[in-house]
C-alpha cells in the first residue's frame, strides 16, 4: 500500500503543477460549501418548487459514469489478453473515483450533513426496504467498496507476480460488480421513476434510458481519457480498445435514439401529465426559455454525437472523429440527464405552478470542486497504475 | 513488493481524518449563537430518533428545546409531547361550496405554528376558473380587491394527512413517520435535509427550511408541541400536523378555527356521531389525486 502511495506522488514537475492545480480549483468550492453550511441551502436556485437541482442532476450523471466503468473493464478482463488489462484498472479507477463524486453532491445538497449517521444500521435508523434512497446508498457503498478492492488486488498481484491475475480467479467478483453496477443505476432511475407525484419521471423507460445513456457517456469518458492519457503520459493503447469503445458508444447511442424518439412520440402525441413539462418547452409556457434552450441542445448533441459516432466507425475508428464523436456524447447526456432532467421532472408543481430554476455561483464552485478532487484522486491512481506497469514490464 | 501496512499507522491515520472531518462537520454545523452551551449542542447532535427515545430521554430534550429557544429568540415556551389520544383518527372535510378564497386559514395556520418569513404557508389556496379542475390553470397569487371574484373556485390544499403516504416511504432515515392517531409527523432533530419527501408528495405539502428560520419573537406561540409547532431549524422539512399541539388536547386546528364561512370541518373519523362521519355518509365527497392511492384523510365536497 506504502508503496503503491509512493507512485502515486511521485511525477515530474508538470505532473505537480497539474495536481496544485487541481487542488487550487477545489479552494472557491470549499469555501463555497462553508459559506452553503453557515447561511443554509438558500445560497443555491433551489425552493419549494424546484428542490433537486444542479448537485443532484451531477449525481445523477456520474452514478451512470461510474456503472458504465465496470461494463467497459469486463471484455478487457474476460475475453481479451494481456494487452488490455491496464485499460481495466483505469476502468476501475474511474469506477471508483465518480462513485466518489456521485457520493460527495449527495453530501453537499442536504440541508444536514452532520446527521448522515441517522442513515447508517445499527447506529441510525435506514429506512429499508422502503426508501429507494436507501437502496441508492447501499449500492452506491457495496460498488465503491467492490471496485475498491478488486483494483487494489489487482494492482498487488501485478505487483507481486509481474503478470496480471488469470481471468477465472477475477470473475466471480466481476460478475458481483457487473451487476452492482447496472444496480446503481437503475436505483438511480428508480429513485425519480418511482414517483407517481411527478409525472416527467413517472415512465418505465426511465431506467432502460438511464443504463443506454450511461454506456454512451461512459464510453466516450473513456475514450476521452485514454487520448489524453495517450498524449500526457504516453500510455499505449491497442487498438481493438478503441474499436470496442466506438462500437458499443454508436451502439447504445442508436438505442438511446429510438428511446428518445418514442418519448417525444408520447409527449407531443396528445397532451397528458407526462407531457407538460416537454411540451412546456416548446410551447415557452411557465418561464423555461433557457431550460427550453438548454434540453433541446442536449437533444440536438445526442442526434449529431449519434452520426458522427456512426460516421467515425464507418471511417474506421481515427481518432479526431471519434474524440469528436466522444465529446458531443459526453456534452449531450451531461446536459440531459445531468441536469434538464431533473429539474424537469419538478416542473410544474404537483399543484400545477410553474416555477425557475437557476443554479447560483456556490453551486457552480463546489460543483468543481468535487470534479476538481475527483479528478485528483484520478489522476493518483491512473498515476499509480502506470507506474506499476512501467515496473513491470 | 508492498510491505505489510503497518497497523499503528494506519489506525492513527484513519483516526486523524476521521477526526478532522467530524470536526469540520461539527463545527459547520454547529449554531453560531456565543450563548449555545456546548453540552446542549452535542446531546443534540447524539440526540436518538424520537419513537426510540425513552421517556426520560424525551423531556430532556423537551428542555433543552426550551432552553434554546429563551437563549437564541429570547422567548420563554412551553414544549410538551402530549401522546395521541385512544380511539381517534383524525380527518378533515372541506365544502368547496362554502370557500371563498379568503385566505385566513393560511394566515392563522402560519401564526399557529410558528412558521418562518422566509418560508411559503402549508396551506395553499389555488384559485380556479369555475369549470375546470385543471391545476395548470389555476393561479396561487391570485390578490383581487374583493373575494370571491365572480368566475372563480378555490381550492385549499394542504398535508392530506395519508394514510399510506408517499413521504414516509420516500425517507431514508425514517425521520417522518404515522403517528396512531393518523397525523404524519416529522422528528425535526432526526431530518438529514435530504428532501426526497418533497418530492415524494404529490401535494406539494412539505416545506423546507433554506436559511436560519426568522420568526419575530412578538408572535412566537408559546404552546408548542415536540412533533408539531415548537422552533425548527435550518435544513430540514416541515408540514401541516392538523395543528397536533392544539386537536391532541381536544381543540380545533387554527385553519378551521380561523374560516370565516365555516368551510372546514375537522374530527374524529371513529367517532359515529361527529359531524366529519354525517359528511362522509350524506355528501358526494371526493378526495385530491385519490388515484395515486396514497388514501388522503382529506375530503372535498360542494352543497350542490
Amino acid at each position: 500500500m506504502r508503496v503503491l502511495l509512493g507512485m502515486g506522488w511521485s511525477g515530474g514537475w508538470r505532473y505537480r503543477i497539474w495536481l496544485l492545480f487541481l487542488a487550487m480549483l477545489a479552494i472557491p468550492g470549499v469555501s463555497g460549501w462553508v459559506e452553503q453550511q453557515t447561511e443554509g441551502l438558500s445560497v443555491t436556485g433551489m425552493s419549494d418548487a424546484v428542490s433537486w437541482g444542479w448537485y443532484i442532476g451531477q449525481f445523477v450523471f456520474f452514478v451512470g459514469i461510474a456503472a458504465s466503468a465496470i461494463i467497459l473493464v469486463v471484455p478487457a478482463l474476460v475475453w481479451a489478453g494481456q494487452e488490455w488489462r491496464t485499460v481495466a484498472l483505469i476502468g476501475e479507477a474511474m469506477a471508483v473515483c465518480a462513485v466518489c463524486a456521485s457520493l460527495l453532491f449527495i453530501l453537499v445538497d442536504v440541508g444536514r450533513p452532520e446527521r448522515f449517521w441517522h442513515g447508517l444500521p445499527f447506529v441510525g435508523t435506514p429506512h429499508f426496504p422502503s426508501s429507494i434512497l436507501s437502496w441508492d446508498l447501499l449500492v452506491l457503498l457495496v460498488y465503491l467498496f467492490l471496485n475498491a478492492g478488486l483494483g487494489y488486488w489487482h494492482l498487488r498481484h501485478r505487483l507481486q507476480t509481474r503478470i496480471h491475475p488469470e481471468s477465472h480467479r477475477l470473475l466471480p467478483w466481476i460478475l458481483v460488480a457487473v451487476l452492482a453496477g447496472i444496480g446503481i443505476h437503475v436505483v438511480t432511475a428508480f429513485l425519480l421513476a418511482g414517483n407517481p407525484s411527478r409525472p416527467f419521471w413517472n415512465t418505465a423507460l426511465l431506467a432502460p434510458r438511464f443504463i443506454v445513456t450511461a454506456l454512451a457517456a461512459g464510453s466516450g469518458w473513456m475514450i476521452l481519457t485514454l487520448v489524453i492519457l495517450r498524449h500526457v503520459a504516453g500510455l499505449v493503447v491497442a487498438d481493438p480498445v478503441w474499436t470496442l469503445l466506438a462500437r458499443v458508444m454508436a451502439s447504445v447511442l442508436l438505442i438511446n435514439l429510438i428511446f428518445l424518439a418514442s418519448e417525444f412520440f408520447v409527449a407531443f402525441h396528445r397532451p397528458s401529465g407526462h407531457s407538460l413539462f416537454m411540451q412546456s418547452l416548446w410551447s415557452g409556457q411557465g418561464d423555461t426559455p433557457f431550460h427550453g434552450l438548454w434540453m433541446k441542445g442536449a437533444w440536438a448533441l445526442q442526434v449529431c454525437a449519434t452520426v458522427g459516432s456512426l460516421w467515425a466507425l464507418w471511417r474506421g475508428v481515427t481518432h479526431g472523429w471519434l474524440v469528436c464523436a466522444a465529446l458531443l456524447t459526453v456534452a449531450g447526456i451531461w446536459m440531459e440527464k445531468g441536469v434538464g432532467l431533473i429539474v424537469g421532472g419538478f416542473l410544474p408543481t404537483p399543484l400545477g405552478e410553474w416555477a425557475s430554476y437557476h443554479p447560483t455561483w456556490i453551486e457552480y464552485r463546489v460543483t468543481l470542486a468535487i470534479m476538481a478532487m475527483v479528478l485528483f484522486l484520478f489522476s493518483l491512481l491512473v498515476r499509480i497504475i502506470l507506474a506499476v506497469e512501467a515496473r513491470t514490464r | 513488493m508492498t510491505q505489510p501496512l503497518n497497523r499503528r499507522t494506519f489506525l492513527c491515520g484513519a483516526t486523524a481524518t476521521v477526526a478532522t472531518v467530524a470536526g469540520a462537520g461539527v463545527l459547520a454545523s454547529m449554531d453560531s449563537s456565543l450563548t449555545e452551551t456546548l453540552g446542549d449542542t452535542l446531546e443534540g447532535l447524539l440526540q436518538k430518533q424520537y419513537q426510540r427515545m425513552t421517556p426520560e430521554e424525551i423531556q430532556e430534550a423537551l428542555a433543552r428545546i426550551e432552553r434554546r429557544a429563551r437563549r437564541r429568540q429570547g422567548v420563554t415556551i412551553r414544549c410538551v409531547n402530549t401522546p395521541p389520544r385512544n380511539q381517534v383518527t383524525f380527518g378533515f372535510a372541506l365544502n368547496l361550496s362554502r370557500c371563498i378564497g379568503a385566505r385566513r386559514c393560511v394566515e392563522a395556520c402560519f401564526r399557529e405554528n410558528n412558521c418562518s418569513e422566509h418560508n411559503q404557508p402549508y396551506i395553499r389556496v389555488i384559485s380556479l376558473p369555475k369549470g375546470s379542475w385543471d391545476l395548470t390553470r389555476g393561479d396561487h397569487g391570485f390578490n383581487p380587491a374583493t373575494v370571491p371574484e365572480p368566475d372563480r373556485w378555490y381550492l385549499p390544499v394542504q398535508c392530506q394527512q395519508c394514510e399510506d403516504p408517499a413521504c414516509v416511504q420516500a425517507c431514508p432515515v425514517g425521520a417522518t413517520w404515522q403517528e396512531p392517531d393518523g397525523v404524519v409527523v416529522i422528528d425535526y432533530d432526526w431530518c438529514i435535509g435530504c428532501r426526497y419527501c418533497q418530492t415524494a408528495c404529490p401535494y406539494w405539502a412539505r416545506r423546507f427550511n433554506w436559511r436560519e428560520p426568522l420568526v419575530p419573537a412578538a408572535r412566537m406561540v408559546s404552546e408548542t408541541h415536540y412533533l408539531g409547532n415548537r422552533p425548527r431549524m435550518r435544513g430540514v422539512m416541515e408540514k401541516c400536523t392538523f395543528c397536533l399541539q392544539r386537536t391532541r388536547q381536544g381543540r380545533q386546528p387554527a385553519c378551521q378555527e380561523a374560516c370565516p364561512t365555516g368551510a372546514r370541518i375537522f374530527g374524529n373519523l371513529l367517532d359515529p356521531e361527529g359531524e366529519l362521519r354525517y359528511v362522509l355518509e350524506h355528501k358526494t365527497v371526493y378526495r385530491l389525486k385519490e388515484e395515486l392511492h396514497t388514501e388522503p384523510k382529506f375530503w372535498y365536497f360542494t352543497d350542490v
